[in-house]
């Protein structure tokens, strides 16, 4: 027997948690607090330079996010690029504007993109954002979700 | 009913942003709720047997999860106590994409 300790147990097919007795369903993917929370798992997994460059760009004010790519490290959510690799810094010239073509993006919920591959990013300099998708002229892969 | 202490104890949390999340909760009661090595299910399949199955059985294969973080969760809408058979299955799922 379930102990429901508090609320009700959601139900219903398209609230987002799938149907309540039977069948599969899905989460929203999170929360930008639980997945900022899980960079500091995934850095444990990095070497010592990748750990120490993350505090770096935090200290300098970068926002620290996540990129979501395919299994070639090339851009799969809209643009294009080079492959990506750790410590690539890549940088666009604009204009700097959420979905814009020329924005460099990231996201704090990385589930609710496409992308065989994460990647931890530091977006640097002016930086607009809407809470969940943040997008900067200028980007530095920091590190693998492995 | 059951009382909300202290003791910590393993839950099915869920929210109004529609976030499904497994971890260890001290209180229960009020807003926010503190969640130690929090899970966040993505996804879910059907052999799960819908939401609850992740409270009374945990991720089956095919289930993906966040890593374990501790957070603090918002605008909570159920908490669900977990089965030590849950827990189990909880503490051995990957985290997965």
């Amino acid at each position: 027997m379930d102990k429901v300790i508090r609320g009700e147990v959601p139900s219903g097919s398209g609230y987002g948690y799938g149907d309540s007795d039977y069948g599969d369903g899905d989460g929203y993917g999170g929360s930008k607090e639980y997945w900022s929370a899980c960079i500091r798992f995934f850095a444990k997994q990095w070497n010592e330079i990748q750990r120490t460059r993350l505090v770096a760009l935090q200290s300098g004010g970068a926002t620290i996010a996540y990129w979501c790519s395919d299994k070639n490290g090339r851009a799969c959510n809209g643009g294009t690029n080079s492959p990506v690799a750790v410590g690539i810094v890549e940088k666009s010239c604009g204009p700097l504007g959420l979905c814009n073509r020329g924005t460099l993006h990231a996201t704090l919920i990385p589930p609710n993109w496409v992308g065989n591959r994460w990647w931890i990013v530091a977006l640097i300099g002016e930086v607009v954002g809407d809470g969940e998708k943040y997008g900067a002229l200028e980007r530095e892969i920091i590190g693998e979700c492995n | 009913m059951l009382k909300s202490n202290s003791k910590e104890r393993p839950v099915l949390v869920t929210t109004a942003h529609k976030g499904v999340f497994f971890g260890y909760a001290r209180q229960t009661d009020g807003d926010p709720i503190k969640l130690r090595a929090a899970r966040n299910c993505i996804y879910w399949p059907s052999e799960n047997k819908g939401f609850l199955g992740l409270a009374s059985i945990g991720p089956v294969p095919g289930a993906r999860v966040g890593p374990a973080a501790d957070i603090e969760l918002r605008d909570i809408t159920c908490v669900v106590e977990c089965s030590s058979e849950a827990v189990a299955a909880w503490e051995r799922a990957p985290w997965t994409k």
